[in-house]
C-alpha cells in the first residue's frame, strides 16, 4: 500500500474542507446549480435518476483493510447497506445525501481515500493489473509509475477543463491484465534490446459510442521521461482535440482523424520543449516513491499440493480452487478472485457487513490489502495455499465464494437505467436472469472461460465492446431492446465485438445468450478450443443462423 | 427550455431534489410531490414553459427541472418511457433497495 506523505495527507483534508463549504453554499441557496455542478462533478458527485451517485477513487484498485472499513461504514451509515465495484477500479454509492458528502469525504480522508477527478473533463483514475507486484511474468511492479501519474494528474493546472475524459491504465506484464489498448492512453513496462527499461505507450483507445483499439505511438520511452512524455500528449489533444461535438471528443478520435503518425509526431515535437523539464523523473525520485509503498514480507514456504486438497475436498470448494485462484510469484502463495457475482447479487455489489468482513479476511490471510478488479470482484493478492480452507470457510459464510471466475455468470454489468440518468435500459435485472438461467456450474465449467459484458448504453461503462459475449441496452421507441455482440477481448490480442443481427427483446435476450453458448457448445472442436477462439475461427455465421434461422 | 424526449398527450414538470437528488413533480399548486401522480399535467406548450420558468426559480429546493410527456388515465399522469416509470417508481432490482416496486418487467 502507498502511504500518504504530509503532502498527499493536506490535499485530500483540503479538499473535503473545501467542498463542505461548497455544499453549505449550496443548500443555503447561496450558488445555483449550474455554479455547482462543475465543484461537485469534480469531487465525484453526480446527480442520477433517485438520487446523488457518489464515485469515490480506489488507485490502482488498491484497499487496505483500514480502507474497506471506512468504506463499510460509509455503506452503512450514508448509504442503503451496500456498495459497488466499478469498471475502472473505483466505488460507487448510489444514495448519498447532499449534506452527508462532506462528512463522506472527511472519512476518506481520514483513511488516505478521495473523490478527486473522479468525474469531468480530466484525467481520472489510473487504473492497473490486480496481480500487480504478484505476477511471475512482471518485468517490474506498475503501482508506483501508477501513483507517480496520479500525483503528476492530481489538480494539474494545465488539464483540468480538457476537451472530454482521460483514462490512463499502465502494466508491467508480458500479459495485459489492466486492458491497455482501450484506455486512452495505455502504459506497457517493456526492455529494449539494449536491456533499459522503459514503457510501450499506445494512445486512442476507447469504447462507448466510437470503439477504438489504442495504437503504439512509441515502441520504446526511456523510464526517465514518463510524465513529460504524457505530458505532451495531453498538451497535444488539449490543444487540437475537437471541443465542439461531445461526441467526438475523445483523444481516439484525435489519433484516428489524424492517423497515428501524425499524432506521434506532434507528440513528439512537442515533447522535444519539454523533455528536459522539471517533470523529468530520476530514479531517486521514482525509488522515493516505491519506499512509499509498504511491501509486504512473504514467509518462505513450499507450493501446496492443490490437487490433492482439491480431491479430498467438497466439490464446490474443490471448483474454487480451480476457477478462482490465480498464480503468485512466491511459492506457497496464491492470489484469489472473491466474485463478487453470485446468482442473486448485481454484479460489482457488496454489502456493508460484507465489505467488513472482507476487511477481517485481509487482516488475518491476506496480508492487510485487496485489489478492486476491473471486472467488478475483488482479488485478495497475498493468501498463504495453506490457509485456502480457512480463507473459503469464510468467504463461503459472507456469500463471497461462489466459483465463477472467468465463466459466463462472471459478468461485468453497468448500474443500468435502474440507477444512472444516461442509461437507455436496464442492465441488472437482465444480469439477474442470465445468472439465473446458467446456474449450473458443470455447464459453465463445460464452456470454459467466455466472458460477459453488459451495459445500459454507448457510454459503454459495462465494457461491453470488447466481451465475448457483449450485451448493449438500447431505446427502440421507448422500448428496452438489447443488442447482442460477439467476439470482443481487451487483451493482448485486443479486438471489438461485431453485431450478430437484429436486437433482441428484453423477454428474448436471456435465451439468444443461452442460444449462443449452445451454438459454441456443439460446434467447437473440442472442449480445449475456448469460445473467443471458436468465434475468431469460425466467425458470426454459426451463431447468426442459430439466433435468426435463414432469414 | 429542456423537454425530454418522450412521448404522449400532456406535459409534466420534473426536478431532483437539491438535498437529496430525489425525483419531484410540479403540482398545480407550484408546489413539489415525490408521486408522479400528483404532477400537473398540461396539455399545451405555452402552459408546460411558464410551468418549467417557475421550476427554474426554485434552484434552492430542486436541481435541472425539465419537462416530459406523458398520457393522462383517470386524471393522473402516467409515464410513458422506461426511464420516467422506473424513475417514478424507483429502481426495479430488489436487491437494492429495501422496498423494491415488483412488476416492472
Amino acid at each position: 500500500m502507498y502511504q500518504y506523505d504530509e503532502h498527499d495527507q493536506r490535499i485530500v483534508d483540503e479538499r473535503a474542507a473545501q467542498f463542505r463549504g461548497q455544499v453549505q453554499r449550496r443548500l443555503a441557496g447561496e450558488i445555483t446549480e449550474n455554479e455547482f455542478k462543475p465543484l461537485r462533478l469534480q469531487n465525484g458527485l453526480y446527480m442520477q435518476l433517485h438520487a446523488y451517485m457518489l464515485r469515490v477513487a480506489v488507485p490502482y484498485g488498491l484497499l487496505s483493510s483500514a480502507q474497506l472499513r471506512a468504506l463499510a461504514t460509509i455503506a452503512r451509515d450514508y448509504d442503503k447497506g451496500y456498495a459497488h465495484f466499478t469498471t475502472r477500479q473505483n466505488v460507487q454509492y448510489n444514495w448519498p445525501e447532499l449534506e452527508d458528502v462532506p462528512k463522506i469525504l472527511d472519512l476518506l480522508a481520514s483513511v488516505q481515500m478521495h473523490a478527486i477527478q473522479t468525474s469531468g473533463n480530466c484525467i481520472r483514475n489510473t487504473t492497473s493489473d490486480p496481480l500487480a507486484g504478484i505476477a511471475a511474468d512482471e518485468l517490474e511492479d506498475p503501482r508506483p509509475y501508477c501513483e507517480l501519474i496520479r500525483q503528476w494528474s492530481t489538480f494539474h493546472p494545465e488539464f483540468a477543463f480538457l476537451p472530454r475524459k482521460f483514462k490512463i491504465a499502465v502494466t508491467g506484464s508480458r500479459t495485459d491484465r489492466a486492458a491497455v489498448r482501450i484506455h486512452d492512453i495505455g502504459i506497457r513496462i517493456v526492455d529494449n534490446d539494449a536491456g533499459e527499461r522503459g514503457f510501450e505507450i499506445l494512445v486512442g483507445g476507447g469504447l462507448g459510442r466510437t470503439p477504438h483499439i489504442a495504437k503504439v505511438v512509441r515502441d520504446f520511452l526511456p523510464y526517465e521521461h514518463l510524465l513529460s512524455y504524457l505530458e505532451a500528449v495531453l498538451r497535444v489533444y488539449n490543444r487540437y482535440g475537437r471541443r465542439d461535438n461531445k461526441y467526438k471528443a475523445r483523444i481516439k478520435i484525435q489519433v484516428s482523424e489524424w492517423g497515428v503518425e501524425k499524432f506521434a509526431a506532434a507528440v513528439e515535437e512537442e515533447w522535444g520543449h519539454i523533455k528536459d523539464s522539471a517533470t523529468a523523473l530520476t530514479r531517486a525520485e521514482i525509488d522515493r516513491i516505491k519506499g512509499r509503498f509498504h511491501t509486504p514480507s512473504f514467509e518462505a514456504l513450499a507450493n501446496e499440493d492443490l490437487d490433492a486438497l482439491a480431491l479430498t475436498s467438497d466439490r464446490e470448494f474443490a471448483r474454487f480452487l480451480k476457477n478462482n485462484l490465480r498464480p503468485h510469484r512466491v511459492p506457497g502463495y496464491t492470489a484469489i478472485v472473491i466474485s463478487t457475482k453470485p446468482k442473486d447479487r448485481a454484479p460489482g455489489d457488496v454489502s456493508d457487513s460484507q465489505l467488513e468482513a472482507l476487511a477481517d479476511l485481509a487482516d488475518r490471510f491476506g496480508l492487510g490489502h485487496v485489489v478492486v478488479m476491473h471486472d467488478q470482484n475483488v482479488m485478495m493478492p497475498n493468501v498463504k495455499q495453506a490457509d485456502l480452507e480457512a480463507v473459503y470457510t469464510v468467504l463461503r459464510e459472507w456469500d463471497l465464494h461462489t466459483a465463477n471466475a472467468g465463466r459466463v455468470t462472471d459478468q461485468i454489468c453497468c448500474p443500468g437505467l435502474d440507477f444512472c440518468n444516461l442509461a437507455n435500459a436496464r442492465s441488472i435485472p437482465v444480469a439477474l436472469r442470465i445468472a439465473e438461467r446458467f446456474d449450473d456450474q458443470d455447464y459453465l465449467d463445460d464452456l470454459g472461460d467466455v466472458s460477459l459484458k453488459m451495459s445500459g448504453c454507448i457510454n459503454a461503462c459495462g465494457h461491453h465492446h470488447v466481451g465475448n459475449i457483449g450485451i448493449l441496452g438500447i431505446d427502440k421507441a421507448g422500448v428496452e431492446a438489447y443488442q447482442l455482440m460477439l467476439g470482443g477481448d481487451p487483451g493482448d490480442d485486443a479486438s471489438l465485438g461485431k453485431i450478430v443481427g437484429r436486437a433482441f427483446s428484453s423477454d428474448e435476450i436471456v435465451d439468444a445468450v443461452s442460444t449462443v453458448l449452445d451454438t459454441y457448445a456443439t460446434q467447437r472442436e473440442s472442449a480445449d478450443e475456448t469460445f473467443l477462439d471458436f468465434y475468431r475461427r469460425a466467425g458470426l455465421d454459426p451463431f447468426k443462423e442459430s439466433l435468426y434461422g435463414t432469414d | 427550455m429542456f423537454v425530454a424526449r418522450s412521448f404522449g398527450s400532456h406535459f409534466v414538470i420534473t426536478a431532483n431534489t437539491t438535498d437529496a437528488g430525489a425525483p419531484v413533480y410540479l403540482r398545480s399548486d407550484r408546489t413539489w410531490s415525490a408521486a408522479l401522480t400528483d404532477a400537473h399535467a398540461v396539455g399545451s406548450e405555452d402552459e408546460r414553459d411558464d410551468l418549467l420558468s417557475h421550476a427554474q426559480t426554485q434552484e434552492h429546493h430542486v436541481c435541472d427541472p425539465y419537462a416530459f410527456k406523458v398520457n393522462v388515465e383517470g386524471g393522473a399522469a402516467v409515464a410513458t418511457t422506461a426511464r420516467e416509470r422506473i424513475r417514478s417508481q424507483g429502481p426495479t432490482s430488489p436487491l437494492r433497495r429495501p422496498d423494491a416496486v415488483q412488476g416492472l418487467t
